[in-house]
């Protein structure tokens, strides 16, 4: 399974609602960059800080941007310096 | 819509483990997790104050080992089949440990076949009701599996 993995930088401006949904981070190892929109569909997985094992799917990414669906729900209380996983996988739902 | 989305943020990754009430099946759900390439699962088995010690590296907190080595205990337990030998339990009250054996076979992703018997003592703990794993500690029998996955576990993640 193809992964990528990280550390946020910098999150970006709240939007409406005060929700955040992107943000720019430091891809690891240090130096590399994430091909973009890769990782489009990707599931993100938290390791780190308040958000520990929260999971996100990529809606697009840049060389160091992510934004993740509203499916998940916002990234609120991600922060800074947390660590995260891309996975080349689908996030699981249960039907509704 | 915005009902839709919460219910969607909550129903995700819902079938993923929270814990469990009995100390073996924290750790077998652990295991499924990993099988199943669920990375949130998996962590919701492990405890904040999680240590592990693998093949003879050390991660000294839960982030560490979700960051540099829970990654290729995924990969292996995709690759390889791991059917429990032996299993013993002990402990009491909020602090269990459980003693397994397990005969691991299957194949490398660059085809080596893997034929081992893997140690692993589970240490956990329980909180809210439910046990998580607050220690890992996992060997083999196999000498060159075990220089095989040191010399892994011993490199930063390349990912």
């Amino acid at each position: 399974m193809k992964r990528r993995a990280g550390m946020v930088a910098e999150l970006a401006k709240r939007g409406p609602g005060g929700r955040v949904y992107a943000f720019r981070a430091a891809p690891l190892p240090a130096g590399s960059a994430y091909p973009p929109n890769e990782m489009k569909g990707w599931r993100l997985t938290v390791l780190s800080g308040k958000r520990f094992s929260a999971v996100f799917e990529v809606a697009s990414n840049g060389e160091s941007e992510i934004v993740v669906t509203q499916f998940d729900g916002p990234l609120s209380d991600v922060a800074v310096n947390d660590f995260f996983v891309v996975e080349e996988i689908a996030v699981e739902r249960q039907p509704q | 819509m915005r009902f839709l989305l919460l219910a969607a943020a909550l129903l995700a990754g819902s079938a993923a483990a929270q814990g469990a009430r009995v100390p073996a099946d924290a750790v077998d759900a652990f295991h499924a997790a990993l099988r199943n390439k669920d990375t949130a699962g998996a962590l919701s088995l492990l405890d904040r104050g999680l240590v592990v010690f693998e093949f003879g590296t050390v991660d000294a907190t839960v982030e560490a080992y979700a960051f540099r080595h829970l990654p290729l205990d995924m990969d292996l337990a995709v690759a390889a089949r791991w059917t429990l030998e032996t299993r013993r339990v002990g402990g009491e009250g909020n602090e269990r440990w459980v003693l397994s054996t397990y005969r691991v076979t299957g194949k490398q992703a660059d085809g080596t076949a893997i034929d081992q018997m893997t140690l692993e003592t589970a240490i956990l703990r329980r909180s809210g009701g439910l046990f998580r794993i607050v220690h890992l500690h996992w060997s083999t029998s196999d000498a060159a599996f075990q220089a095989r996955a040191q010399g892994q576990r011993s490199q930063e993640p390349a990912r």
